[in-house]
């Protein structure tokens, strides 16, 4: 009986220590497998949850509503990157003329998805969002909506993609203040107990003044995230311990508790 | 048949839990669906199954999580052998006692996850005082859900003829 309990133990331990050191690629299979297998149940739940909240809508005398809202979404979306394309194209236009120089500008498209989950354990601040294997979704995309940033692709299967969002404290994101030529990190804080998303910025140079209200964009440093992109805006400033830098918070622009449809920035393969 | 509700229910809680919103001003806690699914089986079976459903569940958690492999594991793994260890002290089958289960194990839980996560060095820059909210918010999901995955799991046994009524 003893020898019996004994063994039972030892299989335990050696059953968790296995799981504990599972080889990156074992890991990495099983995880893809696990996401894979139920995002087709994900994708029906989702599905039969916008439908009920349709049907809750059309009892409510909005019929349609939620089907409308997606296209306007999708539209506004449009809209907005061509705005900032031209915008891009102006001033590249302007700089072209002036420097006689040449600058090559990366091309970039959306690609409209949908939120299928959350981060199951509560412990990160991810979503993880449907894709039909399309090559053009990568780890390292930035994702986006109307309102703007919503964070970068980190794991991709075949069928799903997790979204690390910019509220988790693993995320970090080249930013630049406004039009004020300051340039700073900003990275997640999580959520306060009221529930209000939290960024942080550190390292803003302390002779550049910035306010309550300024708005913080992408500043393209960093490779991952394209320049413009709304991020927030400035909640307060503080001067750092050492005087030497400025901090301050920032209330992102894109409420990350409402996310439904999500834009992935793909890079377009380079033309030769 | 035994086998085939486990996988079932655990698959089930795997994905409501993930679909389901976070509690945010609550240290982000997560309806704990797939721990009282390893509480049911904790209490309600003899044999290895409860530790089956165990690793299971953690494996399910950890691989829709950004959590490494084994850190649910262990955690669903500890709570099943001590609800399965003091099983015959407690009415098995009383709501208050999954209410009461369900307050002390998502706090167990909690904290079991939180030092992996910071042994790890995964997740350094949670203050503790997160940790404590987060705990706290999960003891009080626990007591509503608890009882109703308790409750619906034991349903699709009776149902699928696992065990009989007050069997368990």
């Amino acid at each position: 009986m003893k020898r019996k309990g004994l063994i039972f133990w030892l299989v335990l331990g050696v059953m968790i220590i296995i799981t504990f050191n599972f080889p990156s690629p074992v890991s990495r299979t099983l995880k893809n497998a696990t996401r894979d297998l139920l995002a087709p149940l994900q994708e029906l739940a989702s599905s039969f949850s916008t439908r009920m909240r349709g049907a809750g809508d059309a009892i409510r005398g909005w019929g349609g509503l939620p089907e409308k809202n997606q296209v306007l979404q999708e539209e506004v979306m449009l809209l907005r990157q061509q705005l900032m394309e031209l915008d891009e194209l102006r001033e590249q236009n302007y700089l072209l003329r002036q420097k006689l120089g040449f600058q090559q500008r990366q091309d970039r498209h959306l690609i409209a998805s949908t939120v299928l989950a959350r981060d199951i354990s509560g412990w990160w601040q991810t979503i993880r969002i449907q894709h039909h294997g399309s090559p053009l979704i990568q780890p390292d995309l930035a994702v986006i909506n109307e309102q703007g940033l919503v964070g970068r692709v980190i794991e991709i299967s075949s069928r799903t993609a997790d979204v690390l969002l910019i509220s988790d404290p693993a995320c970090r994101v080249a930013v630049q203040i406004g039009d004020k030529g300051a340039f700073a990190i900003l990275q997640g804080q999580g959520m306060s107990w009221r529930g209000r998303v939290l960024c942080k910025l550190t390292f803003i140079n302390k002779n550049i003044k910035i306010q309550r209200g300024d708005e913080v964009f992408t500043s393209g440093l960093g490779g991952v995230f394209p320049k413009g992109i709304k991020v927030g805006s400035i909640e307060t400033v503080e001067m750092d311990q050492n005087g030497l830098y400025q901090s301050a918070e920032v209330q992102p622009a894109v409420d990350l508790s409402q996310l439904e449809v999500i834009f992935i920035v793909a890079k377009e393969p380079e033309a030769r | 048949m035994n086998r085939l509700v486990m996988w079932v229910s655990l698959l089930a809680c795997a994905m409501i839990q993930g679909m389901l919103p976070s509690w945010q001003s609550m240290g982000q806690a997560k309806p704990p669906l797939l721990l009282g699914a390893v509480i049911y089986y904790a209490l309600s079976r003899e044999n290895t199954l409860y530790l089956e459903a165990a690793i299971l569940a953690g494996l399910l958690q950890d691989s829709l999580d950004l959590t490494p492999h084994g850190f649910s594991v262990l955690a669903f793994v500890t709570v099943g052998l001590l609800v399965h260890q003091y099983r015959d002290r407690v009415f098995g089958e009383h709501w208050f006692t999954h209410i009461m289960l369900g307050v002390a194990c998502s706090v167990l839980v909690t904290f079991i996850l939180y030092i992996l996560l910071v042994g790890g060095s995964l997740r350094k820059d949670i203050p503790f005082s997160f940790v404590l909210t987060k705990a706290l918010g999960m003891s009080l999901l626990g007591i509503v859900i608890i009882p109703l995955v308790y409750k619906s799991v034991e349903t699709l046994d009776h149902a699928m003829g696992n065990v009989r009524r007050g069997e368990i």
